[in-house]
């Protein structure tokens, strides 16, 4: 049997283990119906049935991720340029980027509640912040191990100012920034539905949440499912398109 | 023009902006109502721990999130170090099970927390169990790397040479690993933290994310301050650990 037959058959096994697993603790009784749901449970009609009338929740997500994501997108971006432009305030300011990186940015969440309010904005600055930093430091890991025989050639072939970025650095920087920016999907993601979820106020975040406190399971774990679905989809695309991006440069 | 050591700079700027938030904060330039100031944290967080204060039940809160961090941790490296290393280490592994991790691992861990806490209450056991599912990623990913790059050389060497599997592991894989292994764990100690945090502002009985908020609500922002300032520092403390036994470990080289 070949090496993709067999990987799949495994795939397969462990995907109906851990289903049947999961139907079993709730069919045998072994967690209580309040807390769990069974496989069989959400496929039922009245599970679907339910759903249209979370969209909303999901439109109000959806356009906060966009939003946040943009913002962080440009900023990352744009400051991880800025930044490896000089070597010296590179060097200065790396060890408060690896902190801004390292320390938990929920525990500023209050801050931000306080500044912005219980709404939309919150969600959004909290979600493009801890999205940037991985775009930030990808675009500038980029920049500096851009090969520097490239950069010398060029000097020597006279290729300056805006031109020497244009032909030489963004076309062997773009693997490394769209590896920020894939990363990026996720923790924004994650970001914003943090958010949602600590103000309990708006978006999927809000529902989620407010499923659980009223023990209606069946669709807490409909709405959960539906998102954890989705995002593995976008993230495998998104893998997907990268390891593509870095065969193209090869 | 001679340029300032980076550590000066850097202390300087700390220090600058310090100042200059304590300064805003005299003037009421920063609302005192959001912002506390640096020496009015620093002050509640010297009064939590001397007990003189009106938010009670700082200790309890403290040895709870200390807890769920330790037991998370501890989870996070002893699941996450091996099993991250047969994943690199077995190809077979590498095609087959990696894929499912990375698509588990795909989903916004945060969505999972309600669903832990009604399965495993509202007490220390849910957020040590969302902190490693938040936390475990990271470690599985870096140790499957550093299994990976192992050379192909060593091991062939290692053969010839007579190795046990045992010698093998202990005196090739591990070694050539842990640059890797290191930077997994800080990366899944920082995801895992902010996971536990998350889980007490979100929902929780305990933890100093749930003092945080209760303290919140109390409008008491000096606190909200001490308490955030806290976290960080806990943050900051595990990582420099972490980057020390780094740096120590890196230094023993294979070649």
């Amino acid at each position: 049997m070949d090496t993709r037959l067999k990987s799949a058959t495994v795939q397969a096994v462990i995907i109906l283990l851990f289903l049947l697993v999961w139907q079993l603790l709730r069919s045998w009784n072994i967690v209580n119906h309040l807390f769990l749901a069974a496989p069989s449970e959400l496929l039922t009609r009245s599970a679907f049935a339910a759903f249209p009338g979370y969209l909303h929740y999901f439109g109000t997500t959806v356009n906060e991720i966009l939003i946040a994501y943009a913002i962080a997108a440009v900023i990352g971006i744009l400051g991880g340029f800025l930044l490896s432009r000089s070597n010296y305030v590179y060097k200065v300011l790396e060890p408060f980027i690896v902190w801004g990186y390292a320390i938990p940015k929920i525990a500023l969440f209050p801050v931000f509640l306080k500044l912005f309010g219980l709404g939309s904005t919150t969600v959004i600055v909290y979600g493009a912040i801890t999205g940037l930093f991985v775009i930030l430091i990808n675009t500038v890991t980029g920049v500096r191990e851009v090969d520097s025989h490239l950069l010398t050639v060029s000097t020597s072939l006279g290729i300056k100012g805006t031109k020497r970025y244009t032909k030489v650095i963004f076309p062997s920087v773009v693997p490394a920034i769209f590896s920020g920016l894939r990363q990026a999907v996720i923790q924004v993601v994650l970001g914003v539905l943090v958010a949602e979820l600590v103000l309990n106020t708006i978006g999927v975040g809000d529902l989620i949440d407010t499923l659980s406190y009223s023990f209606n399971v069946v669709d807490l774990y409909f709405v959960v499912a539906t998102v954890a679905l989705v995002m593995i989809f976008v993230n495998l695309a998104l893998l997907n398109v990268e390891s593509r991006l870095s065969f193209w440069r090869r | 023009m001679m340029r300032p050591h980076y550590n000066v700079v850097r202390l300087s700027l700390i220090v600058a902006a310090i100042l200059i938030w304590q300064l805003l904060s005299q003037y009421n330039i920063l609302n005192p109502l959001v912002f506390s100031s640096p020496l009015a944290s620093v002050e509640s967080l010297y009064h939590l721990f001397g007990g003189h204060t009106s938010l009670v039940g700082f200790y309890p809160s403290l040895y709870a999130t200390l807890t769920e961090i330790a037991l998370a941790f501890g989870l996070i490296a002893l699941i996450g170090i091996p099993a991250g290393i047969a994943l690199g280490w077995n190809r077979f592994a590498q095609v087959s099970i990696m894929p499912l991790i990375i698509a588990f691992f795909s989903i916004p861990s945060i969505v999972l927390y309600p669903i832990i806490y009604l399965i495993f209450g509202l007490g220390i056991a849910s957020k040590v169990i969302f902190g490693v599912v938040v936390g475990l990623f990271a470690v599985l990913e870096n140790c499957s790397a550093g299994a990976k790059q192992v050379p192909r050389e060593y091991v062939t060497l290692s053969r010839s040479l007579g190795f046990s599997k045992m010698q093998l592991l202990r005196k090739i894989l591990i070694p050539s690993a842990i640059p890797y292994i290191t930077s997994g764990l800080r990366l899944g100690f920082s995801f895992g933290l902010a996971g536990i945090i998350a889980g007490e502002y979100i929902a929780s009985t305990i933890g100093i994310g749930q003092l945080i908020v209760t303290a919140l609500d109390l409008l008491e922002i000096d606190y909200v301050f001490a308490l955030i300032l806290l976290v960080i520092v806990i943050a900051t403390l595990v990582n420099f650990i972490l980057i020390f036994v780094e740096s120590r470990e890196t230094k023993f080289k294979l070649v």
